[in-house]
């Protein structure tokens, strides 16, 4: 039985997902938005259901229909509740406006996109008809119904394009007004032709490309199975042969580079001939590949080796050699030359930072102990003698560019799983991160204006798909989203208005952290015990072709993205923390990037060899090559390590999480890569060489030294200090996220300690919310421990120095968590970093940039340097080093290369030994004094907010012409009073609050922002104001303590030489006052800093 | 001698994902708490009986079961009423305990255990939302509540919104009213919903259910401004003594 199923809001009530669609109409085009006078979104499913007439009307009817607020349309089979015809003409008849003029716009997912709400509803009618239908089809889409008699194609098109449809996932079509007045959409014979079929693409990325160098998709599968498709030819002249296999010693180097190029290879040239070196060499005098009948390398052999070493796998650039050369002429702004020749920046920089600064509850940090090709990853902290704390990062640019709300879901949803594998199986307490994007809108003032434009469609729809991806990963996952920001990159300090000819892209850095136990009987978390003989058993959603567009396909000019399944995912969630209870399974990793080949590579590594039979693994049905089940991407599957004797048990309990399962391998010691597809042998490979035979790359560095200092402008301090610093507070880096914020969950699991948000009087008309620092979350256990988390991010320093902008990040990180209650100073003292790279370079893999690199290299120099001053160890690490390519703009007219903004986020991560020292920022009651801690002596105006603010220019002023310096000796002895080390009072401090973005004033404002109360700023009369006021710094923060405890602090401070400066006293004025001396130098009272702060109406 | 706990069936799998929390806080009050998903209860065909033998009080936590698909709770509804068929009123008329939290409140609506033409639709602005409100006990048919004033509560929903069918309003309104249905609403009202509702009962005020997450406030030091009164860090939240209710009610039946 064959039906379509239409499901409308009740034309009397709001339509609540209408009405935000037609907003975001509005916000990108409101001559359009005028346009429309009335809408309905309308829900649309197709259903193809070997059952009766009379069970489709009964089930459909108990399915899809909420008589109190919806109506339901079929057609014919069930008499609407609504009117006459059982279609759309009901509702358009009881809209506000008759006879309207109507149009539609109907859309659905393009073929193979998977489609898991149909997924669900096929479910909820078998769980409804008790049994299963194998054969069934179900489809969902969505139809706007809009009236308005202006309405015309071009604007229907512009709505579909821009606000209601994304293009790379779905298709739409437009229905006139005749057309939807009559019901032939619900025909047995339409809705037949209407459904999508089941994940059968025309052409998906890679095949496409098999097309090209002659493997048509019918024999691709036949190609490499038993029988034979024939001699295939492509535009290289490469064939595969009979048996798909690839003779590499006949080819020229130039036959090779066009063969890897059409393969979609993201390999070098000297890459490439390590391949035909060890296939001419190594493999051809090898006994067991020829015991195997192999002799050529197989396409699943080249395809294997070409995503294990791509760049998304094996993060080559972070493994080069890098030759630096400073070409400023200028002594080493950093105080130290950066070294000449780096040996790999992950190794020395990032690994071998840690390696210097043992810790005793340091578990596992990324490269510890692995050899040089395991790159970045998770650590484990020690939290006491039971718990281990497990902290991951994860960048994700191009699924965000080409999808940003299934992009941004999907990377959550990795990171966690990627958690969820780590050691026993970690669960998962809070996850976070930045949203990096481009192009925020350039503006002075503190209200929006003429001249201060909203942000453009693009950018706009880019955060709100990545606001709709973490909404979704958060709140179906019950993983509390509790630390994060936006950094939006705007034109660099101190270039020119011109606008950049390049296109910059979002990307998402996140991360994600949870609990597991320490020890399960003899076994230790960090050290999986793994035997030859265990089976590798995959768990989750079957293989399928929509994998095959994922990260690693980074050669693909247009990454696809796939949509994701979270009540997959949660099952699986829920599965892998019932067998960590069960102690039933060794080992687990989590398919991501590489697919299948790659993950069984990891874990062959710790025995020594690996055994996998291809036809094994689950496919759900668009019958995949061998080379494609070894590559595909299909997200929510985990592999298993398990020993033999337990594999029914854990197939057991997958079944109580409805998840299918497949036994394809055991793990062995032969050294070898073995594979085969049924009888047929496909891979048979030394080990070592997936893992460790790539050459190494050498780079070039360089640096030009930092940009000329910038042009002055002649401002006066009382006159315009106070519109600037409104302006700073509404700029986009500073102003309030609290509308985002809220729409994410950051409360689940009932952990928090310290919020994103300090609420004054929260649920009463009066409540105003203002920002914290970090975020702190209890331990779910009866003792007092807590986890805080902060971030630092400081892009805007890029373009004076990447050495700085390292610096100040981990800096600003590091504040962040202290201010909040972490601890600093003792050697058991629990503070890690984590560092999260995206790095542009204009040249693809191999290829050379060297200011780009040289960026790079300072950035890490940067980030090594500050973590050895304060002795913090790097715990976890990502990076994604990218080439500009073409964009991936929706409108093909538009050429630009696309590339991500140089960035680097850290997480400063801290254990809290009490909830009672946790503290937030705001200013807590009249007569209350507040305190500069550190030295204003070191604030910059240089690369400083207030730069960009004024367009790269800077007030004149006597001191603060430098950029921010650190002074690490100040910063150990600052942090460890405040981190607990030593001193009394720092649980005296009653709110604290780093200095960063903005500087003192912006600092001392959000304070003020919630309770409202007051506060007369002296400024030292030795001090310049602008300096004082805006520059930005190091190791200096604003807090505030009880009058009676201000005395025994100061003493404490002077007789540990901690620099400090008392500010004033907080008042019930309602007003911020400046003064120098008896002078002055503005007043402005706090509504009005609120509403520069909130900016209503900018985002939503 | 030791007295006997009462205990505390919670529901997982299929989505939700509040049940730690919520069994924490059940056994802060006292009881005594068992975790199991619905799969388990079906494949272990638990009984009505057994409920009532075994399980003072029954409680669907919060989560976002079956990715919300056809409306938050649906399907999961659904599959409770086909795999268990447990008639959750005759369970409250033997002295059984029900509490539904968000999502769990929207599948207990879903199952008609609070009367049919009741709905829980998208809130009226169309957007998930993560903050605190202040929510009304009213009447004193509501067990959960009994004794409670104003509470102050996290709320993280973007399917909270009340609605009554229009036809049977004024209809279904009075019933409500007279059975004391309607114990718990919004300070200033939320979302739209009808009535300011927050959280309903049945009329024998032994199953209710609410949006708001009342196991996430029960210590002080999760309140949104805490910090301010650090002298009461080790303080209960409020949300505590909903379950401190349910434990002497079910020390009173047991």
């Amino acid at each position: 039985m064959l039906a379509r199923i239409e499901v409308v809001v009740r034309p009397e009530l709001v339509d609540p997902a209408a009405r935000r669609l037609i907003r975001r109409i509005e916000l990108s085009k409101s001559a359009i938005r005028s346009q429309i006078r009335w809408a309905r979104l309308v829900d649309v499913v197709w259903l193809d259901l070997p059952i009766s007439r009379e069970a489709m009307m009964s089930h459909v009817q108990e399915l899809f229909w909420d008589p109190v607020s919806q109506w339901l349309f079929t057609g014919n089979l069930i008499p609407s509740a609504a009117g006459k015809s059982g279609g759309l003409p009901d509702i358009m008849e009881a809209s506000p406006i008759r006879p309207g003029k109507f149009w539609a716009i109907e859309k659905r997912f393009r073929p193979g996109v998977m489609d898991s709400v149909a997924r669900d509803i096929l479910q909820a009618f078998e769980i409804v008809g008790r049994q299963s239908y194998p054969g069934a089809r179900v489809a969902t889409g969505k139809l706007l119904l809009l009236e308005g008699a202006e309405l015309n194609e071009s604007s229907l098109g512009w709505i579909a394009k821009e606000v209601f449809c994304n293009d790379r996932i779905e298709t739409w079509s437009l229905f006139d007004d005749s057309e939807l007045r009559k019901n032939s959409r619900f025909d047995q014979e339409r809705v037949r032709r209407d459904i999508p079929r089941p994940s059968v693409p025309t052409s998906a990325p890679v095949l496409g490309r098999m097309g090209q160098v002659g493997l048509k998709s019918t024999a691709v599968g036949q190609a490499l199975g038993i029988s034979s498709g024939g001699p295939l030819r492509g535009q290289s002249g490469v064939n595969l042969a009979r048996n798909g296999t690839v003779e590499l010693g006949h080819l020229t180097d130039d036959a090779l580079s066009s063969f890897s190029k059409e393969r979609n290879w993201d390999l070098t040239q000297a890459e490439l001939f390590a391949v035909r070196d060890y296939f001419t060499g190594r493999a051809r005098d090898d006994a067991e590949r020829a015991r195997n009948g192999l002799q050529a390398p197989t396409e699943v052999e080249l395809e294997l080796v070409a995503r294990s070493w791509s760049e998304p796998v094996r993060h080559t650039v972070f493994q080069a050699e890098v030759d630096y050369r400073d070409d400023s002429g200028e002594p080493d702004p950093a105080g130290h030359a950066m070294p000449h020749r780096v040996e790999g920046l992950f190794r020395s920089m990032i690994a071998g930072t840690t390696e210097q600064l043992p810790k005793s509850w340091l578990i596992s940090v990324p490269g510890a102990g692995l050899p040089s090709s395991h790159q970045g990853g998770d650590g484990m902290i020690a939290l006491d003698d039971d718990t281990a704390f497990a902290f991951g990062v994860e960048v994700e640019h191009s699924l965000v560019s080409s999808d940003a709300a299934g992009g941004s879901e999907g990377a959550l949803l990795d990171l966690q799983r990627r958690l969820l594998t780590e050691g026993f199986g970690t669960k998962l307490h809070m996850v976070g991160g930045v949203m990096a994007l481009p192009h925020a809108p350039a503006h002075a003032g503190a209200a929006p204006s003429a001249k201060d434009p909203l942000p453009t469609s693009e950018v706009r729809r880019a955060l709100d798909g990545m606001r709709v991806g973490l909404e979704r990963a958060t709140s179906r996952t019950g993983v509390p989203f509790v630390n994060g920001g936006i950094q939006w990159s705007d034109l660099p300090a101190g270039a020119s208005s011109e606008p950049s000819p390049e296109k910059a892209e979002p990307a998402l850095f996140l991360f994600g952290a949870g609990l597991m136990p320490k020890r399960i009987g003899d076994r230790r978390c960090e050290s999986p015990e793994l035997f030859a003989g265990d089976r590798l058993i995959g768990v989750g959603r079957p293989t399928g072709r929509d994998g095959l567009a994922g990260a690693s396909f980074v050669g693909a000019a247009v990454p696809q993205t796939h949509l994701s399944d979270v009540l997959t995912h949660k099952r699986l969630s829920d599965f892998l923390l019932a067998i960590r209870e069960l102690g039933i399974h060794r080992s687990a990793v989590s398919l991501g990037v590489g697919g299948l080949g790659v993950a069984v590579a990891r874990l062959g590594r710790l025995t020594g060899g690996v055994s996998l039979d291809l036809s094994q693994v689950a496919q759900k049905g668009d019958a995949l090559s061998a080379a494609e089940v070894m590559l595909s991407e299909t997200r929510e599957r985990v592999l298993l390590a398990v020993p033999p004797e337990r594999v029914s048990q854990v197939e057991q309990v997958a079944k109580l999480f409805e998840l299918p399962t497949w036994n394809c391998g055991e793990l062995t010691h032969s050294g070898r890569f073995e594979a085969q597809n049924a009888d047929q042998p496909v891979v048979s490979l030394d080990l070592d060489f997936i893992l460790e035979g790539a050459p190494k790359l050498t780079l070039q560095a360089s640096w030009a030294g930092r940009p000329p200092a910038p042009e002055f402008v002649d401002l006066s301090f009382e006159r315009e200090a106070l519109p600037q610093l409104l302006g700073l507070l509404g700029r986009p880096n500073i102003a309030s996220k609290e509308w985002l914020i809220r729409q994410l969950d950051h409360e689940a699991q009932g952990l928090s300690v310290v919020k994103p948000l300090h609420t004054v009087s929260p649920g009463s008309s009066t409540s105003f919310s203002g920002p914290n620092d970090g975020a702190v979350i209890k331990l779910p256990v009866l003792t007092p421990d807590c986890i805080a988390v902060g971030t630092g991010t400081q892009g805007r320093y890029h373009s004076v120095d990447p050495w700085l902008m390292a610096q100040l990040a981990v800096d600003e990180a590091v504040r962040n968590v202290l201010c909040v209650g972490g601890e600093y100073g003792r050697p058991e003292s629990v503070l890690a970093l984590s560092s999260n790279f995206a790095w542009p370079l204009s040249a693809p893999k191999g290829g050379q940039d060297p200011q780009s690199l040289g960026g790079l290299l300072r950035a890490c120099q940067g980030l090594q340097d500050a973590a050895l001053a304060l002795g913090l160890p790097i715990v976890a690490h990502q990076d994604a080093v990218l080439h500009q390519r073409q964009a991936v703009s929706r409108d093909p007219r538009i050429k630009q290369d696309a590339v991500v903004d140089p960035a680097l986020v850290i997480q400063a991560i801290s254990r809290v030994q009490d909830f009672r020292f946790a503290r937030t920022a705001d200013f807590k009651a009249a007569g209350d004094s507040v305190y500069l801690l550190g030295t204003a002596e070191r604030f910059g105006l240089i690369g400083s907010e207030l730069q960009a603010q004024l367009n790269g220019r800077l007030p004149r002023s006597e001191k603060g012409m430098h950029a921010p310096r650190p002074d690490w000796q100040l910063a150990r002895l600052l942090y460890g009073w405040v981190g607990g080390d030593f001193g009394d009072r720092q649980t005296r401090l009653k709110s604290l609050h780093d200095i960063s973005e903005g500087g003192l004033l912006v600092s001392i404002s959000e304070g003020l922002l919630a309770r409202g109360l007051g506060m007369i700023l002296q400024i030292p009369v030795d001090m310049d104001p602008w300096g004082f006021g805006f520059g930005e710094s190091f190791h200096t923060f604003v807090g505030s303590c009880a009058d009676s405890d201000a005395g025994p602090i100061e003493d404490e401070l002077r007789a540990n030489r901690i620099p400090f400066l008392r500010l004033g006293s907080l008042d019930l004025s309602g007003r911020l006052d400046l003064r120098q001396g008896d002078r002055k130098m503005g007043t402005v009272d706090i509504p009005r800093l609120r509403s520069a702060w909130v900016r209503e109406g900018y985002w939503e | 001698m030791p007295q006997r706990k009462p205990r505390v069936l919670v529901l997982s799998g299929d989505g939700i994902h509040g049940e730690s929390e919520t069994a924490h806080a059940f056994e802060i009050a006292g009881f005594d708490a068992d975790i199991r998903t619905l799969n388990e209860l079906m494949i272990s065909r638990v009984t009505q009986e057994e409920l009532t033998r075994r399980w003072s009080a029954f409680a669907i936590p919060g989560g976002a079961t079956f990715s919300d698909t056809l409306g938050s709770g649906k399907i999961f509804a659904l599959k409770f009423e086909h795999g268990l068929g447990w008639d959750l009123q005759k369970y409250a008329d033997r002295g059984g305990l029900v509490l539904g939290i968000g999502n769990g409140f929207q599948i207990l609506l879903r199952m008609n255990v609070f009367g049919t033409d009741l709905s829980l639709t998208t809130n009226e602005a169309g957007k998930f939302s993560n903050q605190w409100v202040r929510v009304i006990p009213n009447g004193a048919r509501c067990i959960w509540l009994k004794g409670l004033g104003t509470l102050e509560l996290p709320v993280r929903h973007a399917e909270g919104r009340l609605m009554i069918l229009g036809l049977r309003r004024p209809e279904i309104l009075s019933r409500m009213e007279r059975q004391g249905m309607m114990c718990l609403t919004y300070e200033g009202g939320l979302h739209g919903s009808e009535r300011e509702i927050a959280g309903i009962c049945d009329p024998s005020g032994r199953i209710f259910g609410l949006m708001p997450h009342p196991e996430d406030y029960i210590r002080w030091s999760s309140h949104p401004e805490w910090t301010s009164a650090t002298n009461r860090a080790n303080s209960p939240g409020q949300g505590l003594s909903l379950f401190e209710n349910a434990y002497h009610e079910a020390m009173r039946v047991l």
